[in-house]
């Protein structure tokens, strides 16, 4: 029998921690029936960070694959949907999705704008698109960083290869297209400023990545992430630079860096810790950095 | 002597992962078999805004392990008008590689990108300044009796494995026998 459902995201905050609930939801819905329409309930939603922003993303191709009708119901927070349009989050979902409760005045509150680093951008498919989106997304943010956030060059090299190597990644490894979004903040209690980077994919994730050159059979995934966090470890011989440079640069920086792939994620900051969550496809990166771009 | 021959000039603002670097390569490695042996090809940079790390070591990195086990021979690369961003990017892929390649900056002075120990970047030093350097030269740069003549050969070996040094010719020695002299990539 034909259903119509809804998701009603009941978290105020849209994060690396609290989309897992929302993809838990996903799982719940897709066990049931064959679904005719499905709508995404965010009316309580009051923030939403550029990792939450690449899972609602995420959440929408998943769920369109497996659905008729696919609608979204945007947030009642005035600064909240203005932010989804400003990041372009609205314009990007509206190719596959319905949008309702836009609020009047909200697209043309630009002083929302102002602290989106990058907005948020799809990464074509490798076969697709080989570079050239990549290309001119790092020539953008370039722009960016040293234009409006005075970064210095050793900081602007650092932050572009995290995002490079990031973004390169959903090409080469994913067997999917992807997203990015990078927003800068400012913390009310002690004014400290930092930028938080999301970036994920609907693709084949890390595991099985990594199982087209490594016996992975014994692995969990929290392995497989540990695993894919190590100099030369890759799908691919001779190489492995990659999730390698961005902890690498994480750290040197005193970020958090938060990966999930398949059942697992796996937290950065200091020391590893990793636990398993709700199982979801492909693979998705947060990370946060309070220590770049200190002189602006 | 390495002669210097015209630059190869990258003509991209943003390069940036493998297949970049790979098609660069590859580019590098015809120019480099076209030459005649005996030379250094300049890579010159300047109109490269930024680089990744994968990029360098997929163009970078893969030469200058060509070049280390002689391919093509006779043949070297230094850098020239690197970016302090692109200069960042190289050497930390290289370091990472626990490889080195020759800066030339645009003062002429030689900046040695990568990884290299203190000693072995003193050694490579005093190649540039002589002009060529033998085991014998880094015994009197040590002006100390705890490195044997042995070892201040392994140096010299260890510097034309980094591609830093290229060995040119053995020279006869007082007292009889032979020693070989090296000359400076640069």
């Amino acid at each position: 029998m034909d259903e119509s459902r809804k998701i009603i995201v009941d978290d105020q905050t849209l994060n690396a921690v609290t989309s897992d609930n929302l993809f838990e939801k996903v799982n719940t819905l897709l066990k049931e029936n064959v679904l005719s329409s499905v709508e995404i309930n965010l009316q309580e939603v009051g923030f939403v960070d550029p990792y939450g922003l690449v899972s609602l993303c995420l959440v929408g191709r998943h769920l369109k694959s497996k659905c008729g009708e696919l609608n979204m119901v945007l947030p009642n927070n005035f600064d909240c949907q203005g932010y989804l349009y400003a990041t372009n989050f609205i314009p990007l979902i509206e190719s596959f999705m319905q949008v309702k409760n836009k609020l009047p005045g909200v697209e043309a509150a630009q002083h929302l704008a102002e602290n989106v680093v990058l907005e948020l951008t799809k990464i074509e498919k490798k076969d697709k698109e080989p570079n050239n989106d990549i290309n001119k997304i790092l020539g953008r943010l370039r722009t960016i960083l040293q234009s409006q956030l005075n970064f210095d060059e050793q900081e602007t090299a650092n932050f572009s290869n995290l995002i490079s190597e990031l973004c390169h990644n959903i090409k080469d490894h994913s067997e999917d297209e992807g997203f990015v979004a990078v927003q800068r903040y400012q913390r009310k209690i002690d004014g400290k400023r930092y930028v938080v980077i999301g970036v994920g994919d609907l693709g084949i994730g890390i595991k099985n990545s990594l199982g087209k050159r490594y016996d992975v059979s014994g692995w969990s995934h929290i392995e497989a992430i540990a695993q894919a966090l190590k100099k030369e470890v890759s799908a691919i011989p001779d190489r492995g630079f990659g999730l390698y440079m961005v902890s690498k640069i994480t750290q040197d920086y005193r970020g958090a860096l938060h990966i999930r792939s398949g059942d697992a994620r796996l937290y950065l900051r200091y020391a590893p810790r990793g636990e398993r969550t709700v199982l979801f496809p492909g693979t998705q990166v947060s990370i946060s950095l309070s220590e770049i771009g200190k002189n602006n | 002597m390495l002669k210097k021959v015209i630059p190869f000039i990258i003509n991209s603002e943003t390069l940036n992962g493998r297949p970049d670097g790979a098609r660069l390569r590859d580019e590098v490695l015809k120019r480099l078999e076209g030459e005649p042996p005996d030379i250094v090809l300049p890579l010159d940079f300047s109109k490269v805004n930024g680089i990744d790390f994968s990029f360098a070591d997929e163009m970078l990195g893969r030469i200058i392990r060509r070049i280390s086990i002689g391919e093509p021979g006779g043949r070297y690369i230094i850098l020239e008008s690197l970016s302090d961003s692109v200069r960042e990017s190289i050497n930390v892929a290289l370091k990472e590689r626990e490889l080195a390649c020759v800066y030339v900056k645009p003062n002429s002075e030689i900046e040695i990108l990568g990884k290299i120990s203190e000693e072995l970047k003193k050694t490579y030093d005093a190649a540039v300044d002589k002009g060529k350097i033998t085991a014998r030269d880094v015994l009197e740069l040590e002006n100390t009796d705890n490195i044997s003549i042995s070892a201040a050969s392994n140096r010299l070996t260890r510097l034309k494995e980094l591609g830093l040094l290229i060995k040119t010719n053995d020279e006869i020695v007082n007292g009889g026998g032979r020693q070989y002299v090296y000359e400076p990539i640069r």
